[in-house]
């Protein structure tokens, strides 16, 4: 059977400016993958062009080992759900019906929600802790709560794949944790989630496979290290790719990253000094 | 606002009782004096091709030669102007977005003159349709490009671009009556046409406007889902498998027909499309399902009255409809223009 989603040889530029080149990737069942880089590196053009959002000039990403670029938008939406970064909501729109959005792909244009469908929907808001805001209208909610509608969203879906671009920078640090959390139980089930992440001590702690992405030498952007966190989360990465120094702690299987300081601002305090 | 999904159905019943009030006031009112009773006789005979002779031959030819199909074209073209005000404030994630305000109304009528000078509009009723279609394609062509060129542009962008077409179209529409007037009989025809309204409308022109506002209404009804989840933007509608572009791009086939299709017939109304939508938006919640019946009726309800209004009240002066709708349109889209500006604090 062919992996849910890979992609071979991606080149993606905007304007004549290389953004990514020489993207490959496999992602398998159960598999829970962190995108990290710094900003503007890329994670979130990755992400949409693993969904075909965007247009590759070469190479093809292929859905269970189909070209997406030949699937309609429908049937890509039965395997891939996507929560975009910046989500507004400004319309008077109900949790409930927002939710209700994630079973579009499976229902004709005239057609009501099954039983079978309002069951999925309200699974997806209880777990992710939105079922009593369910009647309240979305323009009326906080910024994480809208972050766990959309999540609720794509649970909806019940794609075997996820996207998710910074799923938890809204959040506060209790529904950040419950949601990778939640991600991470999903993954358990057997689907995939690929989540572009900025706090990487908690990408080093949820995640099984970390991607970073980074400038080369010549210039382009492509994919620095793929691996387990310890493997990808080196000082050498954190201070050539983040700019900065920490002490790399590992436990069991377990790393974590403390005393982190940003290099570039201590170099300039000592070339002052100098 | 308020859950209020309970009350929907007798919003729609309120929405169909006025709409039918005003059709039959409509009727009854004129300068003819024709009793209700006679009306109905004539209204029967017609439907029923009965002929019994009760009434005079002169009152059934006003009845169902001039009032009848004056409702007709009043109700199709204001439902006509909503509907697309509705799938444009929509498509373009912006409540100021209308045929008016953008620029197509303008496109269309530039058209209808092109139509008229060129002398198309003799060999052919349906030449003044089809040149306002392209003439309301080509200008919304152009806003759409400069509105969507990158992502999501901002509400300023947007109406400027429309008000730069407009300017554009109107002057052109200037142009082509100062050239014809050499030739008078072109120039009558444009003049009169340019007046727009609903004095002087026939059969002819329901069935130019009644077909294409029809089934564009049952298009539209196709994609009211697919309006909901663009409402929210273009890439959660694409992760719910929307397929964007295809959808936009027949979004806008349809809209542009039916502004072709009214402006041809009533030329440009303001305010409609842009009013009408947004009242109905704060009424019912953002829903297509609802919205699209309810801006069919509300855009029906708002001409047939502006009409209803003018007849009654000044009768003796001529004047035009687009005066009615646009002295109650523009000082509410003042208002929400201002409203805008509070809530996201620019522009």
């Amino acid at each position: 059977m062919p992996a849910p989603l890979t992609c071979e040889n991606l080149h993606f530029s905007f304007d004549k400016k290389p953004l990514l080149t020489d993207i490959n990737l496999s992602f398998q069942k159960g598999e829970f993958v962190g995108l990290i880089g710094a900003n503007g590196a890329g994670k979130s053009t990755l992400l949409q062009l693993l969904l075909g959002l965007l247009k590759t000039q070469s190479g093809k990403v292929l859905l269970q080992g189909v070209d997406i670029s030949k699937i309609k938008r429908r049937d890509i939406a039965k395997q891939l759900a996507f929560v975009p970064q910046s989500i507004e909501l400004p319309y008077a729109f109900s949790v409930q019906q927002i939710v209700a959005m994630g079973r579009n792909p499976y229902l004709g244009a005239f057609e009501l929600e099954t039983a079978f469908d309002k069951k999925l929907i309200e699974e997806a808001m209880q777990k992710t802790d939105i079922f009593h805001l369910q009647q309240r209208l979305v323009n009326t909610l906080s910024g994480g709560e809208k972050q766990r509608v959309i999540i609720a969203r794509a649970l909806a879906q019940q794609s075997p794949t996820l996207l998710l671009d910074e799923p938890i920078a809204s959040l506060d640090i209790c529904h950040q944790l419950e949601t990778l959390q939640l991600i991470k139980s999903l993954t358990q089930t057997g689907k995939v989630a690929i989540t572009a992440l900025h706090d990487l001590n908690l990408a080093a702690r949820y995640c099984d496979r970390l991607i970073l992405i980074g400038k080369r030498q010549d210039g382009t952007t492509t994919i620095i290290s793929d691996g387990a966190p310890k493997q990808v989360l080196t000082t050498e990465n954190l201070k050539k790719y983040f700019s900065i120094e920490a002490n790399i702690f590992q436990q069991d299987d377990k790393i974590q990253l403390n005393n982190i300081y940003p290099i570039a601002k201590n170099q300039k305090q000592e070339s002052k000094k100098t | 606002m308020f859950n209020n999904s309970r009350f929907i159905p007798y919003i729609f019943l309120l929405l169909a009782v006025l709409l039918f009030t005003l059709a039959i006031s409509s009727i009854l009112k004129g300068p003819a004096d024709i009793s209700g009773l006679q009306i109905g006789d004539i209204l029967k005979d017609a439907l029923f091709n009965i002929d019994n002779k009760n009434s005079i031959d002169w009152q059934q030819s006003i009845i169902l030669d001039i009032r009848l199909p004056r409702i007709i074209i009043a109700i199709f073209a204001g439902a006509s102007l909503a509907l697309c005000g509705l799938v444009m404030q929509g498509m373009f994630r912006n409540p100021l977005a209308s045929p008016s305000v953008l620029g197509v109304s303008s496109g269309a009528s530039l058209g209808a003159v092109v139509a008229i000078y060129l002398g198309a509009s003799l060999f052919s009723p349906w030449a003044i349709p089809l040149f306002a279609f392209i003439g309301a394609g080509i200008s919304l062509s152009i806003v759409y490009r400069i509105a969507s060129s990158r992502g999501q542009t901002s509400i300023a962008t947007l109406l400027l671009s429309g008000v730069a077409i407009s300017a554009l179209n109107v002057a052109a529409i200037s142009l082509l009556l100062a050239i014809s007037l050499s030739n008078w009989d072109v120039a009558r025809m444009i003049i009169y046409w340019t007046m727009g309204g609903l004095d002087g409308r026939t059969w002819d022109h329901v069935l130019i406007i009644l077909p294409i506002v029809l089934s564009g209404f049952v298009f539209l009804l196709f994609y009211s889902k697919q309006l909901d989840l663009m409402l929210l933007g273009e890439q959660h509608a694409l992760s719910v498998g929307v397929d964007v572009p295809r959808a936009r791009r027949n979004l806008l086939i349809i809209s542009t027909a039916m502004v072709g299709a009214s402006v041809s017939v009533v030329g440009g109304i303001g305010f409609i499309g842009l009013v009408v939508p947004h009242i109905l938006r704060l009424i019912l919640g953002p829903s297509h399902r609802y919205l699209l019946p309810a801006s069919l009726l509300g855009g029906a309800i708002a001409l047939l009255s502006a009409d209803l209004f003018l007849n009654t009240l000044f009768s003796d002066q001529a004047i035009p409809l687009g005066v009615v709708t646009a002295a109650l349109g523009a000082p509410f889209f003042l208002f929400l223009l201002v409203k805008q500006r509070f809530a996201t604090g620019n522009l």
